[in-house]
């Protein structure tokens, strides 16, 4: 059995996690990190990205993120974002609706800095509708 | 005579009564709205301050002056978002706010951003360079998105060099009975060890940055910016809930007094005219006999 760590997600609307987990992987700029227990410490930006959490009985949770960045210590890993939902708190339907009003955004937009935000908006909205279709509570591995 | 007299202690009180009812219902108003307020204080609370401190820290260790948000400049304008409620009648809280400010702005050229509508009111009619963005006038309508786009705003107007600050001046919610105003520099992210009050020793030490310190805080600047705004408007919120609380409780509490010392006045009325008119029966009677 692997050693574990303790993982914390904040968000301005709450605390997301906050529990002991195996490793856990998220989406920075400069790509895909996973940490296990006993990393040295380290400090990244977090982008629009998924986060795969690994639970101590074997499971893996999945959750939308957006924006923000991660924290490790010794003892600690603390994620704070923006915003964070897991897939099972996402509607499947209602995320692809989101998509589309934001991808419909990104076509209407006129100046480059509306067509970035649209796009940024259209990003987290993507990662929402595919993170939810891995919800069905608890998936297997 | 009496009953003239009567008249207008009964007028008075029914006046009083009146009030006490308009004070009591905001007094109820304000509890379940900052009951509200005060949950989501709470819950933004880790987030908030985690976000600051960490920032703070991160900036103290940084040695990377290339990027226009790190490094401090000469402070030529500094703005001043001042968050004040929408709304009156909330005791001392926008007074003591806006004290607080002009306290703070002394001897700075200082560029006011006012957020809530008593603010834009109180600052149109003072010698400050306001700049009142539109749309933003609303405390009660500050959503965590729009808490981002004003983050977006104000970081444009830092880099694009028109202010060389950015503070946020706000109340906070210290607890049911106490909030005090606070002011809470936001940009540029350059703070020395003294400014955030880290220990020596106590630091991101040998931490890995990737891709490097500089970059990483970049990226998290508007996150910083958004998220400090959120927390500060939620701080303020809730505070304005609780004076305006506390005040309708004493306003309620006064008319309730008033209302006593009136019946008192008006039973004392009521019984001389009373005792005036047997003593006039009695007399008259005597008179006849």
């Amino acid at each position: 059995m692997a050693a574990l760590y303790r993982l914390e997600i904040v968000t301005p609307l709450g605390k997301k996690f906050d529990d002991m987990v195996d490793g856990c992987v998220f989406r920075t700029t400069e790509g895909d990190v996973g940490i296990l227990a006993g990393h040295s410490p380290y400090v990244a930006a977090i982008e629009v990205g998924e986060i795969k959490v690994h639970t101590p009985d074997g499971k893996t949770r999945y959750a939308a993120a957006a924006d923000g960045f991660a924290h490790v210590t010794g003892e600690l890993v603390r994620i704070l974002v923006s915003s964070c939902d897991w897939a099972e708190e996402i509607d499947p339907d209602k995320a692809r609706e989101e998509r589309e009003a934001a991808r419909a955004r990104v076509n209407e937009a006129k100046t480059p800095e509306e067509r970035e935000l649209a796009k940024h908006v259209f990003q987290k909205a993507r990662i929402r509708r595919r993170v939810a279709k891995k919800a069905d509570g608890y998936s297997k591995k | 005579m009496a009953g003239a007299g009567m008249r207008d202690v009964k007028r008075r009180i029914k006046s009083v009564e009146s009030t006490m009812q308009i004070t009591k219902a905001m007094q109820l108003v304000a509890s379940s709205k900052l009951r509200r307020a005060k949950e989501r204080v709470e819950t933004a609370r880790p987030y908030f301050t985690t976000l600051y401190n960490t920032i703070c820290m991160m900036a103290a260790g940084n040695t990377d002056t290339t990027n226009v948000y790190t490094r401090s400049r000469v402070r030529n304008r500094v703005a001043y978002v001042v968050i004040a409620g929408d709304r009156g009648l909330a005791g001392g809280y926008n007074t003591n706010l806006f004290k607080f400010a002009a306290a703070t702005m002394e001897k700075e050229t200082a560029v006011v951003i006012p957020l809530g509508k008593r603010s834009v009111d109180y600052f149109a009619h003072r010698d400050y360079e306001t700049r009142v963005l539109e749309g933003y006038s609303a405390v009660e309508s500050m959503d965590l998105e729009r808490c981002f786009e004003l983050a977006r705003l104000l970081t444009e107007l830092f880099r694009s060099g028109e202010v060389d600050e950015v503070n946020l001046v706000y109340t906070e919610f210290v607890s049911m009975l106490s909030q005090v105003p606070t002011s809470r520099k936001i940009l540029p992210l350059s703070f020395t060890r003294e400014e955030v009050g880290l220990e020596e020793g106590k630091s991101f030490g040998n931490a890995e940055f990737d891709p490097s310190i500089g970059d990483v805080m970049a990226k998290i600047i508007p996150q910083f910016v958004g998220g400090m705004i959120f927390g500060a408007i939620s701080e303020s919120y809730a505070s304005e809930q609780g004076a305006r609380r506390t005040a309708m409780e004493a306003a309620s509490d006064n008319a309730e007094e008033m209302i006593s010392s009136l019946s008192l006045q008006y039973n004392r009325a009521r019984q001389g005219a009373i005792t005036q008119e047997i003593t006039e029966i009695s007399g008259g009677f005597e008179a006849l006999r």
